[in-house]
């Protein structure tokens, strides 16, 4: 089990190391990209000399990656987007160009 | 965002929000299908998704003149729909108390732990062995709201903390709280469920923790 570690800006000499349960503390917070470059770097360098550490983050980083691959798709749809046209005329709005449905971003 | 687009005399006299309208549309109706997911996210159901959706949409144009140019009308959006998705929730006397302790240094450490014990029963390969779409899926409905959100806004909508916290009209500390503590169970209701389906052999002590959960 691998995990990919992003590049640090922070100078080797600079990074102060820390513990296992520090790094395990950090754990979302790095996966999340969350934590200051020193933090980061911190945690990178714990990472890259310890064996114990790596499989709990891999784990957890497969995990967030699977729950994001579980994102309900929906497509555009001009059911839901004239039935919100319609409740909004209501309300005194008028559309641009009535009639058209213009698929949005997805 | 000010009135500053609506015209204030002919020929826009006959719809004086002419301007402020075609620029709802571009703006927030834009963002339908993402309203869309986010809402069946919230709900889990389609009738209920679209009922929220067009309640948010309504909500938003009777408050667009609140938004500020420049803002990210999807998470302003996103905002109106989690609020009024919880006052709905809240009318219907459903409401769920909302759990806050989880220190989130502590569940990170949890995940880990949880991690740990799981190799250590053999169960370290769970995503070999199964596809854990559908059981994160119900896993997700089980969560409380509160934590689902935070968990839909962060890794579904890929919004920082920070975002989520606007999104949610939480502190930052309480998203962390909530998500590091909805992957956590995630984590644990996933492991459960391959013991479940008998991917791994029940033992006294997995057949407690899960029926802990």
């Amino acid at each position: 089990m691998t995990i990919t570690l992003p590049e640090t800006t922070v100078p080797t000499s600079a990074v102060a190391a820390i513990d296992c349960a520090t790094a395990v503390q950090r754990l979302w917070d790095y996966l999340d990209a969350e934590l200051d470059a020193s933090h980061m770097a911190e945690v990178e360098a714990h990472l890259r000399g310890c064996s114990e550490c790596g499989p709990h983050f891999a784990f957890a980083r497969k995990l967030a990656e699977q729950i994001a691959a579980s994102r309900t798709a929906v497509e555009p749809c001009e059911a839901l987007h004239e039935r919100v046209v319609a409740a909004l005329a209501a309300e005194g709005f008028r559309r641009a160009r009535p009639g058209t449905f213009d698929p949005p971003r997805v | 965002m000010t009135e500053e687009g609506t015209p204030s005399v002919t020929p826009a006299q006959a719809a004086p929000n002419l301007g402020r309208d075609a620029r709802f549309e571009r703006e927030v109706l834009s963002c339908l299908p993402d309203l869309s997911r986010f809402a069946r996210s919230l709900t889990h159901d389609a009738t209920d998704a679209d009922d929220l959706v067009q309640e948010s949409c309504l909500l938003a144009y009777r408050g667009y003149h609140t938004f500020r140019q420049g803002d990210d009308a999807r998470r302003w959006l996103f905002r109106i729909c989690r609020n009024s998705f919880f006052r709905q929730r809240s009318r219907a006397s459903r409401f769920e108390p909302i759990d806050d302790a989880g220190d989130p240094a502590a569940e990170s450490l949890a995940m880990a732990y949880g991690h740990l014990a799981a190799v250590q029963r053999g169960e370290g390969d769970l995503f070999d062995r199964i596809d854990v779409g559908p059981a994160i899926n119900r896993a997700l409905r089980e969560l409380p709201s509160s934590f689902r959100v935070a968990v839909v806004l962060v890794d579904m909508e890929e919004l920082s903390y920070e975002e989520a916290a606007v999104v949610a009209g939480v502190p930052v500390g309480t998203i962390r709280s909530r998500l590091f503590r909805a992957r956590r169970l995630l984590q644990d209701k996933l492991f459960a469920h391959a013991r479940d389906a008998g991917i791994y052999p029940a033992t006294c002590a997995t057949k407690k923790t899960a029926d802990n959960q």
